[in-house]
């Protein structure tokens, strides 16, 4: 675990400046690899920022409306560098409105902008589980396996290196996909793919957890059940959002 | 495309139905997570004892305050931040100490001297316990690599929240122990 990183008089949150680093990488591949989803990487890499800048102002007013003390008692904390109070799910929200408005705005179909954009996610959701590996925020059940590690003194299940590995090898797998097919098989699948992949990676890890993020209700693991439901709601949706691409929609 | 495949139907209702055998095993196998008896600086596990002697010499431990909310802010006579954020915690110690919430802030002696501590403390208006950390022990396991940070613990010892940084505001710690206070 290496929670904040020192470099000369500065302590920097590693999980941030992974977090950084992944959003910078995400925005060069989507640059790179989004043409094949037929939307110019100038097109893209504004759909992103703007998309990020959304997410931050949506992530902020969440916090503030579930927290409205904070708020009251100060309301410049409003416009606070605090990273503490953000609200990851209200983020993700403003995320894909702004993209969504991105979209109607520019007349580029949601559904290849999200597919453009596939590169950054996947680099977020690695950078993501990097992140969390580094803080310690995700950490294994106890278990005495060959292959556990030792955390704190006692034996755990590696279940954040599961985690890394599957969702490195689900990008991998896409980006391949992505840089060699033009009209390969995951034509306007992209994003419907990564979110599936994420699901099933969230039903087979969540088990080995022994971090409080786990959430269970009459002893079953509420991450699993939500996961389930989009994997299902994704595969059951994907016909309708893999439509054949026109070449109307490209834009250069 | 993916659903032109054949068959891609039935492909995903074995997908889902082996998803779905996967959810009811673990759940019948795999145990839920349960707090951790283990101790160690990290969310979700107990919070390491501590055993520290106060500016007025008076001694210190995590099991006298067993049943209450617990704030532990590291910090240093010499770092802004932490100087900046005293207020905050004295307005939240004022405002919730009746309420359960046990306030120690704790500086390390290997880089603070007593003549500074004192002036910081007459300077801040604190009122909570200030523990001298004489040789980095207590530094060293809660793993304090920047000044200052914030360990919020719950009720039954497990550390609850982490705040790396600061100057942390009197609202956020509000929100957070108003939190904790009604877990309890």
């Amino acid at each position: 675990m290496l929670p904040m990183l020192q470099i000369g008089p500065l302590n920097i949150q590693t999980g941030g400046l992974i977090l950084v680093l992944a959003a910078w990488l995400g925005m060069t591949l989507s640059e790179k690899l989004g043409k094949n989803s037929r939307v110019s990487p100038n097109l893209t890499s504004d759909a992103i920022i703007w998309s990020i800048g959304g997410g931050i102002v949506f992530a902020r007013l969440g916090f503030s409306l579930a927290s409205p003390n904070v708020l009251f008692q100060n309301p410049l904390t409003l416009f606070s560098l605090n990273t503490y109070q953000l609200d990851l799910f209200s983020g993700l929200v403003g995320f894909f409105l702004t993209t969504a408005i991105f979209s109607s705005q520019k007349a580029v179909p949601f559904r290849l902008l999200l597919d453009a954009q596939t590169p950054f996610f996947i680099c977020a959701a690695v950078g993501f589980a990097l992140s969390t590996m580094a803080s310690g925020d995700v950490y294994g059940a106890p278990v005495s396996l060959p292959w556990a590690v030792s955390l704190w003194g006692i034996s755990r299940h590696p279940v954040q290196i599961y985690d890394l590995l599957f969702i490195c090898l689900a990008g991998y797998f896409l980006l391949k996909s992505l840089s060699f097919l033009n009209d390969g098989i995951l034509r306007g699948g992209q994003f419907p793919f990564l979110i599936a992949a994420l699901a099933i990676d969230q039903i087979i890890t969540s088990p080995f957890r022994g971090d409080p993020g786990i959430t269970t209700l009459a002893g079953v693991r509420l991450q699993q059940i939500a996961a389930w439901i989009i994997l299902a709601t994704v595969l059951l949706f994907l016909k309708y959002w893999e439509q054949p691409v026109q070449s109307d929609y490209e834009v250069s | 495309m993916i659903s032109s495949i054949p068959h891609w139907k039935w492909i995903s209702l074995a997908i889902l139905s082996l998803a779905a055998v996967w959810i009811a095993l673990s759940t019948i196998l795999i145990p839920l997570p349960s707090p951790s008896t283990t101790s160690g600086p990290q969310i979700g596990l107990l919070a390491p004892s501590i055993d520290l002697s106060s500016l007025k010499n008076d001694q210190y431990n995590l099991a006298q305050v067993k049943g209450k909310v617990v704030l532990i802010n590291f910090f240093a006579s010499w770092c802004p931040p932490c100087k900046a954020e005293m207020p905050a915690m004295q307005k939240v110690n004022s405002a919730y100490q009746t309420s359960g919430l046990q306030i120690y802030a704790i500086t390390n002696l290997q880089q603070d001297n007593l003549p500074d501590i004192q002036n910081f403390i007459d300077a801040s208006g604190a009122q909570f316990p200030i523990l001298l950390d004489h040789d980095g022990a207590v530094f060293r396991e809660y793993a304090i690599h920047a000044l200052p940070t914030t360990f919020l613990i719950d009720s039954t010892g497990h550390i609850q929240k982490i705040f790396y940084g600061g100057p942390l505001t009197e609202g956020l710690l509000a929100t957070e122990i108003d939190r904790l206070l009604k877990g309890r």
